[in-house]
């Protein structure tokens, strides 16, 4: 599972920097992402920009992480492509979730 | 180049993710645009994992077939493997789990029958000889052009395929 961490305030930005988040690969991703999560205060910022394949076990990975954060801790997701987005759209967790076009609208969006 | 393409591969996960690797390719060389692709794959990679992971819930070194063929109205996809029957000997339902819920009681599964259903058109399984059959159809636009289409084939013949 290949990631990169920033932390910035309270925010941790997990930059994800693999092509898919499949059924191979959702067990590792969970973890990882857990582990890097940990430090976050108050937001985690998942950057998805360079996923261009999702499956439902890698959507149900990225909600379990969310399950697992603190309260007052939420996942934020952006920089969704196209084929990702369409999987967050069907099963309509794009409700569930703040989904940012890209990392600057993110950012700024950071002391809400 | 033709319109048909047949695929095996074994019951796991890292095996789907390879197959898909070498089937995606083939089917943008067929002309198809994006968005059509993502919802292929997709498609594939939920019912070639639940076959991995339901019809074969030991075994990792078991045969899995796909069949897909490029037809005027989309993709038809069938399925084979000879791995557990489907419980009851009918899909599931795939009802897309309620995302209007509490976080903490938000779904982590449930999601692959429902992106099957919600992307495929005519659905159908069946069990015969201790084979499990599945087959759909994935639609795609409507500027689809099969490449075997110039080719001469008859399009005609594309849903009796197996």
């Amino acid at each position: 599972m290949e990631l990169s961490t920033k932390q910035s305030d309270g925010t941790v930005i997990v930059t994800i920097a693999q092509n898919r988040i499949d059924s191979a690969a959702a067990v590792e991703f969970k973890d990882a992402v857990k582990a890097a999560a940990q430090d976050a205060n108050d937001r985690v910022l998942m950057d998805l920009g360079q996923v261009d394949f999702i499956d439902s076990s890698g959507l149900g990975a990225i909600i379990a992480v969310m399950k697992t954060l603190p309260t007052g801790v939420r996942l934020d997701l952006t920089s969704l492509r196209p084929p990702v987005e369409k999987v967050f759209k069907l099963t309509r967790m794009d409700s569930v979730f703040r989904i940012y076009p890209d990392m600057v609208t993110a950012q700024s969006d950071m002391a809400q | 180049m033709t319109g048909d393409i047949q695929l095996s591969c074994l019951s796991n996960e890292a095996a789907v993710r390879v197959l898909l690797k070498r089937l995606m390719p083939m089917l943008d060389d067929w002309g198809l645009d994006v968005d059509a692709l993502a919802t292929a794959q997709i498609v594939l990679a939920e019912t070639l994992n639940n076959i991995a992971e339901h019809a074969f819930p030991n075994c990792d070194d078991a045969v899995v077939a796909i069949h897909v063929r490029a037809c005027p109205h989309g993709l038809e996809v069938a399925t084979r493997d000879c791995g557990r029957p489907m419980p009851g000997l009918t899909l599931p339902e795939g009802c897309c789990p309620d995302p209007t819920v509490p976080v903490d009681e938000l779904a982590e599964g449930g999601f692959g029958w429902f992106l099957i259903r919600a992307q495929t058109e005519g659905l159908a399984y069946a069990r015969k000889n201790g084979v499990n059959h599945l087959r759909y159809t994935v639609p795609v636009s409507t500027d689809f052009t099969p490449a075997y289409g110039a080719n001469g084939r008859n399009v005609d013949s594309c849903t009796h395929f197996e």
